[in-house]
């Protein structure tokens, strides 16, 4: 199980601004939206993010999802060539258009997940994505109650565990019986966890009042102080490049391998 | 749903969103492995989203929202983890509209009347889900044939609520409400939408807002043999606008907030 995506390390990726990565993230979401039908741009892209990943030494945090990728992968291909809409037929059941949305989703999620493990999650600390957000324009609160959950969740994930781990040793066999009886077996483990943890609200908002969270404060000090620096300007630059050209290549539908059915 | 921003001025409330956002994608993380099928398995964790609106109001719903994005991000962030985000805002925000649009609101289900009231909240909250991320994952990101999905949605987030709710609200409603932690003994009324003369019509909205969205998304795939594009957007979108008028159109009961308050006083 995965509990923590963040890798120590001094690469240029650390190094740049949280706002630069969020953009770049985002930047890279466009072409997993956008470019459907543009397979081999999209395979291009995701050797480039490896590699990006190589030399900045996050291939660890890639080796950490391939599962995922790999249920990705089957999912959308078997999912599409099953059940999509169909026209050229290639050989036996197979089909052209339905193979090639298969084929076009997996790696567009594949992009999407490197994205952002490899730029964002990877390289940035949770304080730095939080502060990022904010920078961007997030509201404080929203931005805090983000980072607060995600720097919690993993210590929960813990809590869940002991809990899973206690309910066994007393007999709690939650792999026999009929399809209901397993899922009426969650109860005696989801009920501790719920209760462990709405347990602390008190002693969390105290200590978020105590540090004049319910003062109206028109600008906040950070002890993270975000200066954009050149190499910034330089990735967001190509983050509008890698924009407008998915924008272009989609309108125009340039390098298309196969026709979308609409 | 002017609740949805106002509860930020509380301290409590913003406690909530972040610890029901860190329990959500904590029990989604390590319940992930109960498999109905091969690649398909149940969500534990949902059962606990319509809870956490019942119970915490619009903090709930941020919460399943931001628990939900926390949990993409343990390795399956994307462009869809957006529409995630929204579904599960909804998922819960929908089941503390239904709950609450009504009489006899007390968040606990010990008769059979309030365990129908949950069960038809729940239904809501997972028709909110399953038209919003079908529209999303397919209309707009075009992951997977839009028939595809709600079968599974409906078996995936769907089934969890619906078995394990209703006990698991009955085991926290004293106890939450003794620790005053349930968004009506944290928030005013002003906060909130009242209760308005349009409830009825804003249920009828939301409930014909969902099935329309999803029904149009699935005849367009299993009718007419459209998975993506323009046709899909345009045929299951639109219905979605009535959903959120739905919503808009649904208020909270003010007498939900006198009776705390008369509950304190009489602790006085």
């Amino acid at each position: 199980m995965v509990k923590y995506l963040y890798i120590y390390g001094d690469s240029f990726l650390h190094k740049l601004d949280p706002r630069t990565k969020i953009i770049m993230t985002l930047s890279l979401f466009v072409p997993s939206m956008l470019l459907k039908t543009q397979i081999h741009i999209l395979v291009i892209m995701i050797l480039l993010l490896w590699f990006l990943a190589a030399i900045t030494k996050l291939t660890p945090v890639l080796a950490k999802v391939r599962l995922v990728f790999l249920i990705v992968s089957l999912t959308s291909i078997v999912s599409w060539t099953i059940f999509g809409s169909r026209n050229e037929l290639l050989w036996w059941i197979i089909y052209k258009e339905p193979l090639g949305m298969g084929v076009s989703a997996a790696l567009r999620s594949i992009l999407a997940i490197s994205a952002s493990l490899v730029v964002l999650l990877g390289a940035t600390r949770n304080e730095e994505i939080a502060a990022g957000f904010v920078k961007l324009g997030i509201p404080y609160r929203g931005a805090f109650a983000f980072s607060s959950a995600l720097r919690m969740a993993p210590v929960l994930i813990g809590v869940v565990q002991t809990v899973i781990a206690a309910q066994k040793s007393r007999g709690l066999d939650v792999d026999s019986g009929s399809f209901l009886d397993r899922l009426r077996k969650y109860i005696p483990l989801l009920a501790p966890a719920f209760l462990l943890t709405m347990r602390q609200t008190d002693q969390f908002s105290q200590a978020i009042e105590s540090k004049g969270y319910g003062y109206p404060v028109v600008k906040r000090s950070s002890y993270l102080d975000l200066k954009l620096k050149s190499g910034d300007y330089l990735w967001i630059f190509i983050s509008i490049v890698i924009i407008v050209g998915s924008i272009i290549t989609n309108a125009y539908q340039c390098c298309a391998v196969f026709t979308l059915l609409e | 749903m002017k609740e949805v921003f106002t509860m930020w001025k509380y301290p409590k409330m913003v406690s909530l969103v972040a610890l029901a956002a860190a329990l959500y994608a904590a029990v989604l993380i390590p319940f992930k492995s109960f498999q109905i099928m091969p690649g398909i398995d149940i969500r534990i964790g949902t059962a606990l989203v319509p809870a956490l609106g019942i119970f915490f109001g619009p903090a709930g719903a941020w919460g399943a929202a931001i628990g939900n994005l926390i949990g993409d991000f343990f390795g399956t962030v994307g462009i869809g983890s957006i529409f995630g985000f929204l579904g599960n805002f909804f998922f819960a925000y929908a089941a503390y509209k239904i709950w609450y649009s009504g009489k006899d609101n007390f968040p606990i289900t010990n008769t059979p009347a309030k365990v129908g009231k949950y069960m038809v909240s729940s239904l809501f909250g997972t028709l909110s889900l399953i038209a919003i991320l079908c529209f999303g994952l397919s209309a707009i990101v075009a992951s997977l044939p839009y028939k595809v999905l709600p079968p599974i949605l409906i078996f995936t987030n769907g089934i969890p609520p619906l078995v394990l709710g209703a006990p698991l609200i009955s085991l926290f409603a004293k106890r939450l409400d003794k620790w005053n932690l349930t968004f009506n003994n944290i928030m005013e009324p002003g906060d909130f939408t009242l209760k308005k003369k349009t409830n009825l019509l804003g249920l009828v909205f939301v409930l014909v807002g969902a099935l329309l969205s999803i029904a149009a998304g699935l005849y367009m795939g299993h009718v007419r043999g459209v998975d993506v594009g323009v046709k899909l957007l345009a045929s299951s979108g639109p219905p979605l606008l009535l959903y959120f008028i739905g919503l808009a159109l649904m208020g909270i009961d003010a007498e939900e907030f006198r009776k705390i308050q008369s509950k304190e006083e009489d602790a006085e």
